[in-house]
């Protein structure tokens, strides 16, 4: 795309006003939170016109960039360019160094150049050089990248698409900003001091560098999306840049508002509040317990009374254990309220953790690959997957066993469980359930006369060793067996007549297990 | 931006260590900005209703405006939707739309474009692809297609002077009605119901005895119904002048129907063996003889869209759709290459009783033997290889 459709595309506010001023602003705050650490060490250094310089030279470096590219300075022209402009810069840094002095002062100091050389280059200026420099270089840069914004990309394989780089910077002059403001407030000598209190209060720089930045991003978005659209002679809507700039502001202005609800403060650590909760889940438990064996001994007090027994004299009588103290001015822990504040602070606070980075890995399934190559993931996801198969293992040991003892005891239950003046009714269940109570009611019964059935054994290896015990039922054990192995592991339909036939059969077992018996008995009386 | 996760993350890292209870609104701050646009991202795309208005049959020749609807259903705004309509390269250049709008909360935008119906076809318009995004960047791409829809472009319809196919009827030339030719007094038997039957013609009893609509089928005195019988295997075409020799097959069975059914006001039916873009298939068609126009455009539908296709005998065509024709009917036969076996099927269906009239598609002028064969035979034979030699039809 052509260079003039290019700027003629963009609105000259935009271009020669809002971004340079953007750019100056944020590093300004930058600036602010670094003159201010400078300040702890050189508490008698007036910065005011350092801070003023470093606005001014990313506005300028704004101007001289476009001032270069539209003079089409190349070489030398560049190179006698660029001397002057940073002469200039450290000329005007110099005469606002001396900004508050007294015009006497000022004219020695002048005065002594010649001789001395380093009163021109002292440590305060060449200090405050550099930091108006990366101001002016930061801003050259950042110039550079938005109007790269609007060229088809390079081939170069050291290309880094303005988008990335603009956002890079952003966000590391973000953390220099933090760290600077940060430690501008705690001062160096609390900094690895882990139990100092938090601090509170709003740090306007801040918010306005980072505020200004996602506003910046945004339109840096757009400036992306509408180079590809217009390299794709893609119509776009008149309202769009409008309303682009308008959804913008609306979400940031929410994600605001929703930053300003939340809880920031808190004065116990994560694993105090841990210790907390789990000292509360505990403190619970230990009353619960106290309530049931109260409860219990409660009838056997009043059994002894009755029985004229004295129990041991009575000992005062204990508070109960408090858990937690209830005084938020008790100097020996924290009040209730703090621990709330810090337990919702750091359930919001963790939720916001895990949520991004799960986000995060599930929207790069790469990273997720290279994570679970690493040994130490491989290993421990080895351990989580044999946890799981002796879950798994135990989970199906239950599931094996429960089926054979569960529906008769469920059955029983069930029809104990209604209403008060109900019993058992076998007519009520399934066809199905009640092949199933019939089969499970003969092992119930041959079990109670010493012929169980062992857990390994199928229900025909089961069949086939009761039926000689049972010599005159024994077609009707294997019809029973085949009908509850039909019943049991299959998906065929069980009618009426099926359980009828079935119960014939289990009428037939029953009794030849009570002739067993009697038998039994009867050879043992002889 | 692949940054934004880490950033955030180094952000709360530095919150927690120098304990600024500020820096946690800003973390707050920047998750607010990442959660919000996941979600709206997210459930923008979805909420975006897409509807196509066109008419969706034309005459070749018409330019056709599709209006496309946007709607956004939902109580957010759509910040942008970029929208990719394909189109069909033989009725528009570049064979797409493709636009980039904003959308408020139930606000609906529209999107046009025309097509030009240069070739006849059964064409799909989209899919619509729709991406849209977040404001920042934060978040990937949603996409959501909406189906494509279909416009059937009818083939050339040539007028023609006179037909001049053969028939038994003595009353060919007169626009008599069908009824003329069966006998009511003669029920002959019943069959099943297809469209553009005659109420009249239903047999109550018998569809309330089978439980299904039969109509009665009476005698015929004599049958003035044409049949088309289009010839569509691509090796009945000279291999050079396939596609063009197709295509004037097609305008010439359309030309045909066309001309029996509005013209002489009898009835015209058709069937062929083709590739059918609709089914995604070979089908066989087969439109028995109506005089409805109805049934002129269900012809001219199907025309439309068949397309050539391998292995496909004729002469099995043939004998195949004259099982169920009335004696007496003509069969006008659109090939674009003669053979021994098409002759002896021609003849067996003279025989048969019908009238039979054979048009080849094909380039040169007739050859001797053939006029003999026509001849010997008394089977009408013509030779078509522009529109205008259908204009010129006695």
């Amino acid at each position: 795309m052509k260079q003039g459709q290019v700027e003629a595309d963009q609105s000259p506010w935009l271009h020669n006003l809002f971004r340079p001023l953007v750019i100056g602003v944020m590093f300004g705050c930058i600036a602010l939170s670094l003159v201010a650490l400078v300040r702890l060490f050189f508490p008698a250094w007036n910065a005011t016109y350092l801070l003023v310089g470093c606005v001014l030279a990313a506005l300028e470096a704004n101007y001289s960039y476009r001032l270069i590219r539209a003079r089409k300075l190349r070489g030398t022209d560049w190179l006698r360019f660029r001397v002057i402009e940073i002469a200039l810069l450290l000329l005007l840094l110099k005469i606002g160094s001396y900004l508050g002095d007294s015009w006497g002062n000022v004219l020695s100091d002048i005065r002594s150049w010649p001789y001395q050389a380093d009163r021109i280059f002292d440590i305060e200026t060449m200090a405050a050089f550099i930091l108006v420099m990366l101001s002016w270089y930061v801003s050259t840069q950042t110039t550079r990248d938005f109007e790269r914004l609007h060229e088809p990309p390079s081939h170069d394989r050291y290309y880094v698409p303005p988008m990335d780089s603009l956002t890079g910077r952003f966000f590391w002059g973000g953390v220099v900003l933090l760290v600077a403001a940060g430690l501008t407030r705690i001062g160096l000598a609390q900094l690895l001091n882990l139990r100092r209190p938090s601090v509170p209060g709003l740090v306007l720089n801040v918010l306005v560098y980072f505020l200004l930045g996602l506003v910046m991003l945004g339109q840096v978005r757009f400036a992306t999306l509408r180079k590809r659209w217009q390299a794709q002679e893609t119509k776009i809507a008149d309202e769009l840049p409008r309303r682009w700039v308008r959804y913008s502001l609306s979400l940031i202005g929410l994600a605001a508002i929703l930053a300003f609800l939340l809880p920031t403060g808190y004065t116990l650590g994560l694993l105090e509040v841990i210790g907390w909760v789990l000292a509360i889940i505990l403190g619970v438990l230990s009353l619960v317990a106290t309530l049931l064996f109260w409860l219990i001994l409660l009838p056997f007090a009043w059994l002894m009374s009755l029985l004229g027994i004295e129990s041991a004299p009575d000992r005062p009588v204990q508070p109960p254990p408090r858990p937690f103290p209830s005084d938020p001015g008790n100097a020996v822990g924290p009040g209730w309220l703090q621990i709330l504040q810090s337990l919702v602070f750091w359930a919001v606070a963790l939720g916001i953790v895990i949520y991004v980075v799960r986000s995060y890995l599930r929207d790069h399934p790469e990273l997720l690959e290279n994570l679970a190559a690493l040994g130490l993931v491989r290993a421990l996801r080895g351990l989580w997957a044999a946890l799981g198969r002796w879950l798994g293992g135990w989970g199906e040991t239950l599931k094996e066993r429960l089926p054979r003892s569960w529906p008769l005891h469920f059955m029983r239950r069930r029809a104990s469980s209604g209403d008060s003046f109900s019993y058992f009714r076998l007519g009520r269940l399934s066809p199905r359930a009640q092949v199933l109570y019939y089969y499970l009611s003969i092992v119930h019964r041959a079990a109670q006369q010493g012929l169980p059935r062992r857990p390994a054994q199928t229900p025909d290896e089961y069949g086939a060793s009761l039926g000689p015990n049972l010599p005159e039922a024994q077609q009707d054990m294997d019809q029973l067996t085949q009908a509850f192995v039909e019943a049991r592991y299959s998906r065929h339909p069980v009618e009426r007549e099926d359980a009828s036939h079935v119960r014939a059969s289990w009428k037939q077992v029953k009794a030849a297990l009570r002739a067993l018996k009697r038998r039994r008995e009867a050879a043992s009386g002889e | 931006m692949r940054r934004f996760v880490p950033f955030l993350l180094i952000l709360f890292a530095i919150a927690a260590f120098l304990r600024v209870d500020f820096f946690f609104t800003i973390v707050y701050l920047f998750f607010g900005v990442y959660l919000l646009s996941r979600l709206w991202a997210r459930s923008i795309v979805e909420r975006v209703d897409v509807e196509r208005r066109y008419a969706s049959h034309a005459f070749l020749g018409d330019r056709v405006t599709v209006d496309v609807t946007l709607r956004n259903t939902g109580w957010l705004p759509v910040p942008w939707l970029e929208v990719h309509e394909a189109l069909p390269v033989q009725l528009i250049a570049p064979p797409f739309h493709r636009e980039v709008i904003s959308l408020g909360p139930q606000e609906q935008r529209h999107l046009r474009y025309t097509l030009n119906c240069r070739r006849r076809g059964f064409y799909p318009i989209g899919p619509l692809t729709m991406q849209t995004g977040d404001l920042l960047g934060v978040e990937r791409r949603s996409v959501a297609q909406a189906e494509p829809s279909y416009i059937t472009i009818y083939p050339r319809v040539v007028p023609l002077q006179g037909l001049g196919l053969p028939t038994r009827s003595p009353l060919v030339a007169l626009p008599a009605r069908a009824h003329l030719f069966e006998d009511p007094a003669r029920v002959m038997g019943v069959r099943d119901y297809q469209p553009g039957d005659s109420p009249r013609r239903i047999h109550w009893t018998a569809t309330a005895s089978a439980g299904r609509v039969l109509v009665k089928q009476y005698q015929p005195a004599i049958a003035r119904e044409t049949l088309i019988c289009l010839d569509l295997d691509q090796n009945s075409y000279e291999r050079g002048q396939r596609y063009t020799a197709t295509e004037l097959a097609i305008v010439v069975a359309a030309s045909i129907a066309s001309h029996v059914v509005t013209r002489e006001k009898l009835p015209a039916g058709l069937t062929t063996d083709a590739w059918d873009p609709l089914l995604k298939d070979r089908a066989h068609f087969l439109l028995p003889p109506r005089s409805e126009r109805a049934h002129l455009m269900s012809i001219l539908e199907v025309l439309a869209r068949v397309q050539v296709v391998s292995q496909a005998p004729f002469a099995e065509l043939l004998r195949r759709a004259s099982v169920n024709l009335p004696w007496g009917a003509t069969l006008a036969v659109i090939t674009g290459r003669e053979s021994e076996a098409l002759f002896d099927t021609l003849v067996y269906l003279r025989r048969a009783g019908f009238a039979v009239a054979l048009i080849l598609v094909q380039s040169g002028r007739s050859s001797v033997e053939l006029r003999q064969r026509s001849d010997l035979l008394s089977l009408p034979i013509r030779r078509v290889w522009h529109e205008h030699d259908l204009e010129t039809w006695r």
